[in-house]
């Protein structure tokens, strides 16, 4: 298995969660609650979006890092 | 309020500013090293968020709490799940120089010019509401600002002139034209636009952002405080609910739909994939896009939630964000969120425009001059001009029906609304898209029906409705359905009546067009070209090259004047230079091979589209189409190639072969040519020569009467002996020309060579007592009796000019002449005539036997006689097929001896009954 | 003194015939039958004119012509060519070496008299020894 298609099976499975988290049977359980003094709906949505963007940049920069070694730029 | 000259003035030093900061990347000269960044990349992508983000999403955030993100969430899920088919589509776009939406799905299915102008009608008329939106949000800020909102909702009342919505487009679209059409590039890189368009991007994140902190901070304390008292308040709790099955088809279909339209709209296809400069930037965009959306969208809910808490209940929701600052004392900061509303409106006009333009001109209007007006096309050179004068008529005009669509009809509607339909139109494409880059068998009518029946139902069910909904259509149309027909209903459709419009739309348009596009694909075939391009598409990672399914050639000059037509003749030879050294090849090469085709037909795709660039190419280029299957049919081909090759090069050695013969024919022919000449003139000299003597004395006698007789004798003397030479020359010429032209009939029969040999002597008695040459005849011994199988008068012939040959070579006053005759060996016998002459040298033996060739002429003085005697005795010898020679007897004199067939004894029989007779002898001395 | 007159031509009938004319007319005359014989008697007699065949064995006479051209001291001969050729290449290759006549044979006897007799008349060009 390439790394190239590591990486793409990486970013495959955060966008899979991504679609899961922000699926309206999920949603349900937040609405119309409160945490922490803000309407759960928008802290998970926003928790859940920043979560899926936070890997998709993990999963991306390590490759980023690894590749740019390989090929000597950046 | 804000003074409407103070906000005027503030817009247009902006946007001078941005005017000032594209030039200067366009002007450095390396502008892309100014845009060459992953940051810069993921701002200029931003230019999604558009007015919609800036002002729509609020005002539906503010009726629909949470229900706007799905717009952002699309395009996150788009890049991260879509890393896949974003990759492939910039690979595939900039290995075919791809410039353009309509070019990128034309070129997928066989460089259809017929999909490429769909694909631009359509983009065309779904991007309309989309300029509408932004246009609208121009004027509706502008007069939000100015006049305060309640004079917002008649924006359509007012003047045209006064409309800031009118000048807002006149400049977007001088700013588009100015730096999205100011020269045709190969790539269609346009660095100082996208710099701008980041700019953009920055700003209105910055000013969207202030006013989020400035509802936080400034009118609550802090978000928690926002939140509770939201929580608190009448009629927003709805606002932090999400149920219903209406709910989560909506979630689901704008999510579907904006995941989709973040690929296909044209301006961001053309941020995205054509002004991409680097393929490693959109590694990182995958997520500092997505950051960037969720960072636009931090403020947008607390915003919406403080418009409904502290703006009057009737206030228009999609001004909020510029209403909050204005309604709470703060005009600076309402002049900063109109700027970064501009911003945001003004980035997608630019690009939009852009895009749209270079797919009008490319695959509009250029396939359709290609086709109906090749001819006046042919005839100008340059067409620079002509293409950007295209595309800036198609900004205009795009931007014409964008304006006329916002007075029209974008009034009655929401900004998210407007921008909703827009977002369905371009949806159409993916599909197509998907398909093209991941299935093989995909095909052009499949993809033409695909997106023919999805645009038709998208009219159908999203743009005549809004249309009506403006009163432009009867209402009649929404509500009771095109002519009656209920279940024609445009939002319920086949009496589907459950679902939000959006959603209704999506599902029948998606529904029609997969299906039509996979439906269609199974049962139609591919062309060779489609085949060609499908497998180029689909195997972009594998190395596909479309080079080797064809084999086109082209005249490099033709090829090079060409793209120059286009893109400038010198940048053209630069090119084209360029390439040559890259492969090494010779620049001043003559021929363009198929890889050069390929290169120029990419470099022209960069410039006027792919289905446009096939057309020319084709034109000056000898092209054979090759499917897979006709793969077999090549290798035939190829081994017959090479068959005709082998042959053609025996045939040429053939050729060269008989061009040597040939040479040596001519040569010989030549020195034939030049021994005639020789021959005329000697004979010419010959014949003179006695003709003098004869006419000299003749008229010596008659002028001098009184010579004594002694002196006449001898003048008459002479007289008559050159009367004589002239007379045997001139015989001797008429038999050689006889025999020689084959005229002289020839009785072959047994001759007696006794018998001719003494006729001979007996007819020259005369001339060898003349010359006083003594004549010897020896005869073998009988019983042999040499008898020859020829003519006998030839023969008589040639011993006459041996004979009198010999007596011409032999000494004065006693010349010895001898003739022998035997039968040396069975079938043949001979003759020989010796004399005691000179001789002749062993050199010149072959020699004496051409005609003239009268030996001792420059020895021993000339001797007399024609020089044709030897001659024709060859000849006649030739003709009775014998030989003839010179042979050197041991004491001086010359030998020639003749050998010809013998008679066979049944036909000389009679003949050799007879007595050997004695040898003649004539032992006359004459005094000369 | 009289006008002598070289002959050179390789036919002795020809030689004769114009011997006698050139002796009835009261020139000297001397004999050549080959291009060396020519020249030898050009340089020993330096006739006032030589009568030149072409066609000699040796030497043709249009070299013999150059060659007596060539020389100084027979600056005034004069040359008639004989030919027996009557080409037009012959006779202007004859006159391009420097012939002062060029009499196709056969010739009428009265014709190459006169001519003679006006070019023995002419005073030469060279001071010769005429």
């Amino acid at each position: 298995m390439t790394e190239e298609a590591r990486r793409r099976d990486k970013l495959v499975g955060v966008s899979a969660a991504a679609a899961l988290l922000f699926n309206p049977p999920l949603l349900d359980l937040f609405s119309g609650r409160s945490l922490f003094g803000l309407p759960s709906l928008y802290l998970y949505l926003f928790l859940a979006w920043g979560g899926t963007i936070a890997a998709m940049a993990v999963v991306v920069e390590r490759w980023r890092r690894a590749t740019a070694r390989a090929d000597g730029e950046d | 309020m804000v003074d409407p000259g103070i906000v005027a003035a503030v817009a247009i030093v902006y946007l001078l500013i941005l005017f000032a900061l594209a030039y200067w990347v366009d002007r450095r000269g390396q502008g892309e090293r100014a845009i060459n960044s992953s940051i810069v990349y993921t701002f200029s992508l931003a230019i999604y968020c558009t007015s919609w983000t800036f002002y729509g999403s609020v005002g539906l955030a503010s009726k629909g709490g949470i229900a706007f993100l799905p717009i952002y969430l699309g395009p996150t899920l788009a890049f991260a799940l879509g890393w896949l088919l974003l990759r492939k589509i910039l690979r595939v776009s900039k290995a075919n120089r791809i410039t353009s939406l309509a070019s990128l799905i034309a070129s997928r299915f066989g460089k259809s010019s017929s999909l490429g102008a769909l694909v631009t009608v359509v983009a065309l008329v779904g991007s309309v509401p989309y300029l509408a939106l932004q246009l609208k949000a121009v004027s509706t800020s502008f007069t939000v600002l100015t006049e305060g909102a309640s004079r917002a909702a008649s924006l359509a009342s007012g003047s045209i002139v006064g409309d800031a919505g009118l000048w807002a487009a006149m400049l977007l679209t001088l700013f588009a034209m100015l730096f999205g059409s100011r020269s045709i590039q190969p790539g269609e890189h346009h660095y100082g636009m996208v710099a701008a368009v980041a700019f953009e991007s920055m700003v209105k994140l910055l000013c969207l952002t202030a006013v989020g902190l400035f509802v936080g901070f400034g009118l609550f304390h802090g978000f928690g405080d926002l939140f509770r008292r939201a929580a608190a308040a009448p009629g927003l709790a709805d606002l932090f609910r999400f149920q219903g099955a209406s709910a989560h088809l909506n979630w689901i279909g704008l999510t579907a739909v904006s995941l989709m339209a973040s690929l296909c709209l044209p301006r961001q296809f053309q941020v995205m994939v054509v002004e991409n400069v680097n393929e490693r930037h959109l590694d990182r965009a995958i997520w500092l896009f997505p950051l960037y959306l969720l960072a636009i969208n931090l403020f947008v809910l607390p915003i919406a939630l403080a418009g409904r808490m502290l703006l009057p209940a009737g206030a228009d929701p999609d001004s909020m964000v510029l209403s909050l600052p204005l309604a709470s004392g703060a005009p600076l900061l309402a002049l900063l969120v109109f700027i970064g509303g501009l911003s945001a409106s003004a980035g997608m006009v630019i690009v939009e425009t852009a895009a749209l333009s270079t797919m009008v001109s490319n695959d509009l209007v250029m396939p359709a001059l290609l086709r109906y007006r090749h001819r006046q096309l042919a005839a100008r050179a340059d067409l620079i001009p002509l293409l950007l004068t295209i595309r800036r008529l198609a900004m205009v005009g795009v931007m014409g029906l964008g304006y006329v669509y916002m007075r029209y009809v974008g009034e009655a509607y929401p900004l998210v609304s407007i921008g909703l339909v827009s977002f369905v139109a371009v949806a159409q494409f993916f599909p197509v898209i998907l398909f093209g880059l991941f299935w093989r068998r995909a095909t052009r009518i499949g993809a033409l029906a695909g997106i023919a029946l999805g645009f038709l139902t998208w009219a159908h069910t999203m743009f005549l409705p809004a249309i009506a909904g403006s009163g432009l259509l009867p209402m009649s149309y929404l509500t009771d359905g095109p002519f009656g027909i209920a279940w024609l209903r445009p939002h319920a459709l086949f009496g589907l009546d459950s679902l939000d419009p959006v959603v209704h739309a999506l599902f029948w348009t998606m529904l029609l067009n997969c299906g039509a596009i996979v439906g269609l694909s199974l049962f139609t075939r591919q062309s060779a070209v489609e085949r060609a391009q499908a497998a180029l598409f689909v195997d972009v990672f594998g190395g596909a090259e479309a080079a080797q399914l064809w084999r086109r050639t082209a005249p490099l000059p033709d090829l090079r004047t060409l793209v120059g037509r286009f893109l400038g003749q010198k940048q053209a030879e630069a090119a084209f230079l360029d390439r040559a050294r890259r492969r090494g090849l010779d620049p001043g090469g003559i021929e363009a091979d198929a890889e050069m085709v390929l290169y120029a037909e990419r470099l022209l795709a960069g410039a006027i589209g792919s289905a446009s660039a096939r057309v020319l190419v084709s034109s000056v280029v000898t092209e054979e189409p090759l499917g897979v299957d006709e793969v077999m049919r090549i290798l035939d081909e190829t081994s017959r190639l090479i068959e005709v090759n082998r042959e053609l090069e025996e045939k040429s050695r053939a050729l060269e072969l008989a061009g040597a013969e040939l040479r040596q024919a001519n040569e010989r022919l030549q020195e034939l040519d030049r021994l005639k000449d020789d021959f005329v003139s000697t004979v010419n000299h010959e014949l003179r020569t006695p003709l003098t003597s004869i006419r000299s004395f003749s008229e010596i006698l008659r002028d001098n009467p009184q010579l004594d007789a002694g002196r006449r004798d001898e003048f008459y003397a002479i007289i008559i002996r050159e009367a004589e030479r002239l007379t045997r020359l001139i015989n001797q010429m008429l038999d050689l020309a006889q025999i020689q032209s084959g005229q002289i009939a020839t009785v072959i029969g047994p001759a007696d060579l006794i018998d001719v040999i003494d006729d001979a002597v007996a007819a020259t008695s005369r001339i060898l007592l003349d010359k006083g040459v003594t004549v010897t005849v020896r005869a073998p011994a009988a019983p042999v009796r040499p008898v020859a199988l020829a003519d006998r008068d030839l023969l008589m012939q040639v011993l006459l000019n041996l004979l009198s040959n010999a007596v011409k070579f032999c000494p004065a006053g006693h010349g010895q002449v001898s003739i022998s005759a035997a039968a040396p060996e069975p079938g043949w016998v001979e003759f020989a005539v010796a004399d005691n002459g000179p001789g002749i040298a062993p050199e010149l033996r072959d020699v004496v036997f051409e005609r003239f060739r009268q030996i001792g002429s420059s020895q021993t003085g000339k001797p007399s006689g024609s020089g044709l005697g030897l001659t024709i005795c060859r000849i006649v010898v030739r003709r009775l097929g014998g030989t003839i020679w010179v042979e050197g007897p041991a004491q001086g004199g010359a030998l020639i001896r003749v050998r010809l067939p013998a008679a066979t004894p049944a036909e000389d029989g009679s003949r050799l009954e007879r007595a050997p007779q004695p040898a003649f002898a004539a032992p006359v001395q004459m005094p000369k | 003194m009289a006008v002598s007159v070289l002959i050179v031509d390789d036919d002795p009938n020809i030689l004769m015939a114009l011997r006698f004319l050139m002796e009835k007319e009261g020139y000297r005359v001397s004999l050549a039958t080959d291009g060396d014989a020519a020249l030898e008697a050009v340089a020993a007699h330096r006739p006032d004119i030589v009568i030149l065949d072409v066609m000699l064995p040796r030497r043709t006479g249009i070299e013999v012509c150059a060659a007596i051209r060539a020389d100084p001291g027979a600056a005034g001969v004069r040359i008639v060519m004989l030919t027996a050729k009557g080409m037009d290449r012959e006779r202007s290759r004859g006159l391009r070496a420097g012939a002062d006549l060029y009499i196709t044979k056969p010739f009428a006897t009265r014709d190459v008299l006169a001519q003679i007799r006006a070019l023995a008349g002419e005073p030469a060009a060279g001071g010769g020894a005429g």
